[in-house]
């Protein structure tokens, strides 16, 4: 490791190793995240991205590693490093005996003893989340989006350096999820460094400046969603309809496309032609010129960059939602 | 503060349990409290049993039975077959049925002379109230005697046997009402204190126990604990919040007892009344440590309701506020000691019962109490290492 990186590294894990009985679920996990990063963990349920975020909170002990948090030595009782994290817990934990306003007041009396200060807090952290109608509301009678919004709200009123998100979108309308992935950019933009896990492969993307994909407690890749993308063979996907296309026809197309040099795989199905191709700029040339010398009826074109799903297929062999 | 704060506040927000519990058993603790009455007969007088004698023998010796069992008796008429002597009694028309078979004297006399045994009465005892066994006992005494003056002169006529047994059973003990300047307290309060314990215990544990159920959430205690409270201090701010709800529920009851019965206005001593509050108080704080035990465990809310009812009927039956221990089996007195509830209401019935308030008294009445602050402070222990035994499991 370099040392200028780790001096840098609000977060530092090396070599944790974390086992359930015989299951391995850390396996040498290694981890470096530097000040104002939105860092994704990326993985399947199961894969360790949990696990990996309660060890660094020392909510789990661990078998073998080290942690340092802000370049400093994590444990169970280094409370003056823990005033400088929030969490925001996967599944929603608030109170439903309190009102909106009084659940972040007590969370946030937690690490604020001031009343007058901690008041502003609430007020921003209601502000920031988008709950100023619902501050005397009992959660119970919040719908699913606003109630993340709360959970959101709770983990990060006293102005956390360093926050651990932990599937926040789960279970979230469209519209919520796009308020909540904006509010982690702009704690980001305040100076917060986040750790955001998920396995929601397109927010990862969306905001994350760097990500880790998990599986197993292991990292199977890390680097930025462009680096991971770069570093796998299929670099664009072609979807062709065919319009009319038997099943006999469309395999026989498939089968001509596929014989193309830079076309990795090429099937059929459900009357479309998917095809992966190497990083080229003729891709989509070459497979329309195959089709028409095969006189195929071609209908809709589209070609898209790889996702991260194609990252995690080409490197474990599987989708990441299996 | 914070953690004693939030737990207070979401332990008040469970206030129907107040209602149910506190207000609800309280009240039913007064009321039935104040249905018991304390004599008030100026003149001892026996209790009249509502006899029925049928003499199937016609002796002398079974005429003296019956003339014995019918004094001081209401009698009863009852037709002599088996259906109508039953029905007497099982619908309490008499609380006694005494059947004399033919051959009594006879038989009687015989058995005396030769040593064997005297001939069985037939008898029906009224289940309702105890009149009819105190009578069952009494004729069965008389026989003892009839027999006896028999056996020892047998020359002697059934008309002397008779007498004689008359005589030696017609004895009376004198007996004499007089009051006494008391510094004890009423039955009435002193029965409400007794009853008092079930809501105390059963409210502080099921408010506490229900109150901070959210507390326990996996996710809730996973962000509790990652925050920068210490784990010593977290428990004990919890700790002090049950507290501080038992000592709400102690201070309803035990101020409502004070204010409808009245105690120190009726001259009982000061010190027998405070022996009593803080009886009720350690009570409260077996609840409420009970209540942090059911919070440590996880119960769920159908849980601790049951847990503490269960345990709050079961421990007050033992203290004796059901049924006076002094009439139960040795067994259930020996077991008594071992539980909760029965210092204290031993101590209050000592004080209550004592003419004057020693120190002495005073002194081993105030232990007691102690012992109940005891169990309080054990099963608070216990509960507070359960919790750090649940605590480093999840940890594993």
């Amino acid at each position: 490791m370099k040392e200028n990186e780790s001096a840098n590294s609000v977060v530092s894990v090396r070599s944790l190793v974390k086992r359930y009985g015989d299951i391995l679920a850390l396996d040498h996990f290694n981890l470096e995240i530097g000040k104002g990063e939105i860092f994704g963990l990326l993985g399947p349920n199961g894969c360790g991205k949990t696990t990996a975020i309660n060890c660094m909170l020392q909510l789990l002990a661990y078998d073998k590693g080290d942690i340092e948090l802000f370049g400093e030595a994590m444990k169970p009782t280094r409370y003056d490093l823990k005033r400088r994290i929030g969490v925001v817990p996967q599944q929603v934990a608030v109170f439903d005996e309190l009102t909106v306003f009084e659940n972040i007041d007590c969370f946030c009396a937690l690490y604020v003893s001031d009343k007058t200060r901690r008041r502003e807090l609430v007020e921003e952290a209601i502000e920031f989340v988008g709950l100023e109608d619902y501050r005397k509301m009992r959660p119970k009678k919040l719908s699913g989006g606003l109630l993340r919004r709360l959970n959101i709200a709770c983990g990060i009123a006293h102005k956390p350096e360093l926050i651990f998100f932990d599937e926040p979108t789960v279970a979230v309308d469209p519209q919520s999820r796009n308020a909540i992935l904006d509010g982690i950019v702009r704690l980001r933009d305040e100076g917060a460094t986040v750790v955001y896990t998920s396995h929601y492969m397109e927010e990862v993307e969306q905001i994350c400046s760097r990500i880790m994909i998990m599986d197993g407690g292991k990292i199977l890749a890390l680097g930025t969603a462009d680096e991971l993308k770069r570093g796998i063979a299929v670099g664009e996907k072609i979807v062709i309809e065919l319009p009319g296309a038997v099943e006999a026809r469309g395999c026989a197309a498939a089968q001509t496309v596929g014989a193309l040099p830079h076309v990795l795989s090429c099937e059929f199905a459900n009357g479309e032609l998917h095809a992966a191709c190497e990083a080229s700029e003729r891709n989509l040339l070459d497979v329309l010129g195959a089709l028409k010398s095969s006189r195929v009826a071609v209908g809709r074109v589209y070609s898209e960059p790889p996702t991260l799903n194609d990252v995690f297929l080409e490197i474990t062999g599987r989708e990441l939602r299996d | 503060m914070n953690v004693f704060k939030l737990a207070v506040t979401i332990i008040a927000r469970h206030w129907s349990y107040l209602l149910i519990y506190t207000l609800a058993l309280g009240c039913m603790a007064i009321l039935g409290s104040g249905a018991i009455e304390a004599p008030q007969a100026s003149e001892f007088s026996n209790d009249a049993p509502k006899v029925a004698v049928v003499d199937r023998d016609g002796s002398e010796l079974s005429a003296a039975l019956k003339d014995f069992a019918l004094k001081d008796a209401v009698e009863v008429h009852v037709e002599d077959f088996t259906f109508a002597l039953q029905d007497a009694a099982a619908k309490d028309l008499a609380s006694y049925v005494l059947i004399i078979p033919e051959g009594f004297q006879e038989g009687l006399v015989e058995a005396a002379h030769s040593g064997a045994d005297a001939p069985t009465l037939e008898t029906v005892v009224s289940y309702q109230g105890a009149r009819g066994a105190l009578m069952d006992q009494r004729v069965k005494a008389y026989v003892q005697s009839l027999y006896g003056f028999a056996s020892t002169d047998v020359q002697a006529s059934a008309h002397d046997i008779a007498n004689n047994a008359t005589a030696a059973c017609g004895d009376e003990t004198p007996v004499e009402l007089f009051s006494v300047d008391s510094e004890g307290l009423s039955a009435k309060y002193i029965n409400f204190a007794a009853f008092s314990a079930y809501a105390l215990f059963t409210s502080s544990a099921i408010f506490i126990a229900v109150g901070l159920a959210s507390l326990r959430k996996t996710e809730m205690r996973r962000r509790l604990v990652v925050g920068p409270v210490r784990s010593e201090s977290y428990g004990a701010q919890v700790g002090l919040a049950c507290v501080l709800a038992s000592l709400v529920i102690w201070a309803v009851i035990a101020a409502a007892g004070l204010a409808v019965f009245r105690p120190l206005a009726g001259g009982a001593a000061p010190a027998s009344v405070a022996i009593v509050v803080f009886g009720q108080l350690g009570v409260a704080l077996i609840g409420a440590a009970f209540g942090f035990l059911l919070w440590q465990l996880g119960a769920s809310e159908s849980v601790a309701n049951g847990a503490g009812n269960i345990v709050g009927l079961a421990c007050s039956f033992f203290s004796g506020a059901w049924i006076p221990l002094s009439i139960v089996g040795e067994g259930v007195r020996v077991a008594a000691a071992f539980t909760p509830f029965y210092w204290a209401t031993n101590a209050m019935i000592e004080v209550s019962q004592a003419p004057q308030i020693t120190s002495g008294l005073a002194l081993q009445a105030a232990g007691e109490v102690g012992v109940t602050f005891l169990w309080a402070l054990v099963i608070a222990i216990i509960a507070v290492a359960i919790g750090r035994v649940r605590l480093r499991e999840r940890g594993a």
